[in-house]
């Protein structure tokens, strides 16, 4: 009996050990660029390289929060990001659901026009974009940027809601729409819960697609309090110079949001499937 | 606790009631799904359909970056034609399809499910370690594309980087690698760069869909004598096929078009070793001045992309959603 | 879990809906903006390329001049420079963009033949700016036939920089004048310091980039105008041709490839483009490098970051004489502008010395750099004399060729040679073949 149980311990540490081993890979350039920011400004880039540096200081973060507008721009960015995640999700899965589960003339083909949007490089569109939100009237202004990551991210977010709910059996939409539920509600009281984790996912994907969008921003936000993180970055960046120092310093600061929303949106990954909750 | 087993139901009839409620529900039903695309499909159509047709436009002008007010010269072909004779143009066709492309697709898409898979055994949930190993997954994500960048060359520096620290110090080599400075190598790390902070899209997506995956389906093949394997090829992986495919396409796409990686790390270079598509179109419209030009390479990477998708569209796609 | 959703299927709608109204209301307001009344408030945008470090003077001038000028509120805005000039020219073409603007030297005539930028010379008839525009330094770069669009600015240029200790430790008593003698010292500077078997002291460096904003285009020019070639000159007869062979090309390729065949520049500068990438800014602190070409910028950075002191000193001499580029800024008014007589009163004030008391860019007018010469520390007193030696780029300018184009294809060129995708001949022949195309472009 115990020989079982070591063996299933060996092997449980075996799984265990290769995930981290693997994850704390993929976080290691992102720890030395948060132990960077806490280094003094020459020591920024060592001869030799020292994981944790011998003077520890927390000058950078002081110049960035008193001297810049940085948190300005951090405060910008996650209005955006998360209005435009809540209403990219939103109108992504209800276009989602209509590919997923009816059967209609033009499917094929407007399937094909969702994710068209996406077949050119932004690099090339951004000048006709530019002068139309002019004549909108929507440059330097929140709402405009909003717009313009909705149109950004919803192709990506139907395409992935649409493989989502292929996963969802369609026996209970038919259960429900039997029960003389109206179209929203099967949405939102039957799919849905199935759907969740998936429906995270693509929260989570849209997120940081708004989060560290650069040529849209900078195109379309030129006035300083309304500049976004990655604009913001881009002017630590001078033409003979940089603020390594503060550019650190400022990606660890603009981290810290993404983290906790990340923390907060990866708990719904988590399947109402997996944990047996599905009822009536 | 178990979940009662789902009912199996005949094909919904129209609801009772007389013609008036039949005709009521046939009309609901044929332009229901057109409206439920409505908002998704009016965003994209204005925001996209316009600068997409503009730059479809620009590609048969000879036209300056300064020119846009004036109108440029309207040359037919001829943009496409110097297109093709270029050399640099099979250059960096080479390098978008095969090392930006294939590679770092195929390397994230392989990398993705190992660790989804990972993360989704029944090991880490039972250590309660979930919530830590996602976080730590998005954590490459988080990280700002210019400053991710920075920290790789530093990382691979020749001489400071930790990497070739590392290297030479465990005596795998007697002197560092300019891994981004050699054309033997420097694709190699730029596919390093790409690989790491794209992973975690791949690794959430693919996780989100095994966690669908009830317990007990799982349950029930071990009850017929499944072992692991057979489990992971014949129960998993079916059921993460949509997903997947969806995935593959979303990624190949945006990987094919993408600018800022090779951009930021070496600017095409050194020489044109790295020189993709999305640099040749932005050198040519905003350094050449040539605005024309740059978007006609901005077409033809359209053209291809438009190629791709409904080819993996009328095979994969289709086969993995399983529609008509 | 339930909560969730349910919060969700709220949220959704109330988004959408507050969305939806905001858009209506911006569009509502937009059309109901009042005309503005007569003898009001005038507000300026005016937009530069640096990052906020460099321009904490420039802040604090523009600061002064909004307390002095109540009516006339100037908004301060940074683009960074890499995408400034791309950002200008799309908002002018929509109809929009800042009313002053900072543009480079290179840029402005370009922008002022396709109409983006207003013609100053009404402006400076009417109301000359500092001691008269025969002050200024380089207009003809800004001036297209008889109209000038920008007026310079800031000039600027690079100069070699050392570490006096390490060439004293080589036994170099004086810092060497000729491209050869850099060279050969280079060549007595490269040294395995700790004795690990490795080279940890490199002669000389410099971020040989492939990119088009790298600097190997600054020291090929200042190697071929230091010994009479330019890639742009005028033949007898007036015409613009090409003024160097392939062989010419390859003769400074050859020069330039030496140091890293002789492994005395560093290889992974190769894929290195700019000086602000930390590899360049701290070599000669870290003592990796002994000597470097940097920009006044750069150079007040790495001394900052030295804690041996380092030296600006003059570029190398070439057989004819002694060059290096003139670069700089210059300052235009964009024709969008609805208050083009108070934008030019600010931009008079920014070329005014009160704007350069504290802003620490050296002025493009004879009077004032004098004053600001006077105040430099002895390290950077080479900078001012380099400058005497500054050729700009108004050759290239006037032969119509695209200047950013030229740019680019000499640092491809390059770097293909030093990373051996090319050989020497193979280099200079497709650099040549890549001028000759861009000037026949300009002809059109």
């Amino acid at each position: 009996m115990s020989r079982v149980r070591a063996g299933q311990l060996a092997q449980d540490l075996l799984v265990v050990g290769l995930t981290f081993a693997l994850l704390l890979g993929l976080a290691f350039p992102t720890l030395w660029i948060f132990l960077t920011s806490i280094r003094p400004e020459q020591e920024v880039f060592s001869d030799t390289f020292r994981l944790i540096s011998s003077t520890l200081t927390l000058e950078s973060y002081r110049t960035l929060l008193a001297k810049t507008t940085f948190p300005t721009y951090i405060r910008n960015s996650l209005v955006v990001s998360l209005i435009t995640t809540v209403t990219s999700v939103a109108i992504s899965l209800l276009a989602a659901y209509s590919f997923s589960r009816h059967r209609f003339r033009f499917r094929g083909v407007l399937l094909i026009m969702v994710v068209f949007s996406q077949l050119f490089p932004y690099v090339i569109l951004i000048t006709p974009i530019y002068v139309f939100f002019y004549h909108l009237k929507l440059v330097n202004t929140t709402l405009g940027l909003i717009i313009a990551y909705i149109a950004t991210t919803v192709p990506f977010c139907v395409y992935m809601l649409l493989g989502y709910l292929d996963s969802v059996p369609r026996e209970l939409d038919e259960a429900a729409i039997v029960d003389g539920c109206s179209t929203i509600r099967v949405i939102c009281s039957v799919v849905l819960p199935v759907a969740w984790p998936g429906v995270a996912a693509t929260a989570i994907y849209s997120f940081a697609q708004s989060w560290n969008e650069y040529l849209i921003a900078l195109t379309l936000v030129t006035r300083n309090e309304l500049k976004t993180v990655p604009v913001g970055l881009a002017s630590f960046f001078g033409e003979y110079t940089t603020r390594w120092d503060l550019v650190m310093t400022a990606s660890v600061l603009a981290t810290v949001p993404t983290l906790i929303i990340f923390l907060v949106l990866q708990r719904h990954l988590v399947s109402g499937l997996a944990t047996g909750a599905v009822k009536q | 606790m178990g979940v009662t087993p789902l009912p199996r139901l005949s094909p919904a009839k129209p609801g009772s009631g007389g013609r008036q409620a039949l005709s009521g529900y046939r009309l609901r039903h044929l332009i229901e799904p057109y409206v439920l695309l409505l908002p998704a499909l009016s965003v994209l159509l204005v925001f996209f359909f316009r600068p997409a047709l503009f730059n479809i436009v620009l590609s048969f002008q000879r036209i300056s970056l300064f020119e846009l007010g004036r109108g440029g010269k309207w040359v037919g072909l001829a943009n496409f034609v110097a297109l093709v004779q270029d050399p640099l143009t099979e250059l960096a066709l080479r390098n978008t399809i095969f090392w930006l492309t294939a590679m770092t697709v195929s390397l994230r898409i392989a990398l993705g499910l190992v660790l989804a898979l990972l993360l989704n055994t029944l090991v880490i949930r039972r250590w309660h370690l979930s919530g830590l190993a996602r976080s730590l997954v998005l954590i490459p994500w988080v990280t700002p594309p210019v400053v991710a960048v920075a920290a790789w060359q530093w990382l691979l520096q020749a001489r400071y980087g930790a990497v070739n620290q590392l290297l030479v110090e465990t005596g795998l080599l007697t002197d560092g690698i300019p891994f981004l400075a050699r054309s033997s190598t420097v694709w190699w790390a730029i596919t390093a760069i790409v690989v790491w902070r794209e992973l975690p899209f791949v690794v959430i997506a693919l996780l989100a869909s095994l966690q669908s995956i009830p317990d007990e389906i799982y349950e029930a093949a071990r009850i017929d004598g499944a072992n692991e394997r057979r489990i992971l090829y014949h129960v998993t992986l079916p059921l993460l096929r949509p997903v997947l495919a969806v995935v593959t396409l979303l990624i190949t796409i945006w990987t094919f078009n993408n600018f800022l990686y090779v951009w930021l790390a070496t600017r095409g270079g050194p020489g044109v070793r790295t020189q993709v598509l999305a640099t040749q179109m932005y050198l040519e419209a905003f350094v050449n001045y040539r605005l024309g030009y740059g978007a006609a390479v901005g077409v033809l990477m359209g053209l291809i992309m438009l190629v791709f998708s409904v080819v993996y569209f009328n095979t994969a796609f289709k086969k993995s959603l399983g529609q008509a | 879990m339930n909560r969730a959703r349910v919060l969700f299927c709220l949220l959704v709608p109330a988004v959408v809906l507050a969305l939806s109204l905001s858009a209506a209301g911006s569009v509502l307001a937009a059309a109901a903006t009042p005309p503005q009344a007569a003898a009001k408030k005038v507000e300026l945008l005016f937009r530069q390329g640096d990052p906020p470090g460099e321009v904490e003077g420039l802040v604090k001038a523009v600061d002064a001049w909004n307390a002095a000028h109540p009516n006339i509120q100037v908004k301060f805005e940074t683009v960074p420079w890499k995408d400034a000039q791309a950002q200008l020219v799309r908002e002018i073409q929509a109809g929009g963009g800042p009313d002053v603007a900072q543009v480079a030297f290179v840029w402005t005539a370009d922008l002022g033949k396709s109409g983006l930028l207003t013609d100053l010379v009404p402006f400076i008839k009417a109301s000359p700016p500092g001691k008269g525009l025969q002050d200024f330094l380089a207009t003809e770069l800004g001036t297209v036939g008889d109209k000038i669009y920008g007026l310079p600015w800031t000039v600027d240029t690079a100069t070699m920089v050392y570490r006096p200790d390490l060439l004293e430790k080589a036994g170099i008593s004086r810092f060497p004048d000729t491209w050869e003698d850099l060279a050969r010292a280079a060549k007595r500077l490269t040294l395995d310091t700790k004795g690990s078997g490795r080279t940890d002291q490199y002669g000389f460096c410099w971020p040989a980039g492939s990119g088009p904003d790298g600097a190997t285009w600054f020291l090929v020019n200042a190697y071929l105008w230091s010994n009479g070639k330019s890639f742009m000159k005028q033949d007898a007869g007036g015409k613009w041709e090409v003024g160097v062979s392939p062989q010419d090309v390859a003769g400074v390729m050859r020069y330039f490839k030496s140091f890293f065949t002789e492994k005395v520049t560093p290889e992974s500068l190769i894929a290195v483009s700019w000086e602000g990438d930390p590899e360049m800014v701290g070599s000669l602190a870290r003592g990796t490098c002994a000597i470097t070409n940097f920009r006044l910028a750069t150079f007040r950075l790495a001394a900052k970051q030295s804690p041996q002191p380092i030296k600006m000193t003059l570029e190398p001499k070439g057989s004819v004489k002694r060059a290096s580029h003139l670069g700089g800024r210059t300052l235009a008014i964009n024709p969008n502008t609805k208050s083009p007589q108070e934008s030019w009163e600010f931009l008079k004030y920014l070329a005014s010395s009160e704007t350069f008391k504290t802003y620490n860019q050296f002025p493009a007018q004879k009077a004032l750099l004098a004053e600001v010469q006077a105040r430099l520390p002895e390290a950077e007193k080479a900078y001012a004399e380099q400058l005497t030696y500054g050729t700009s780029f108004r050759d290239y300018i006037f032969s119509g060729a695209n200047v950013n184009g030229m740019w680019a294809a000499t640092n491809r060129e390059f770097g293909a040679v030093f990373s051996g995708q090319k050989t020497i001949e193979q280099g200079g022949a497709d650099l040549v073949k890549a001028m000759n195309a861009l000037l026949a472009e300009g002809k059109k």
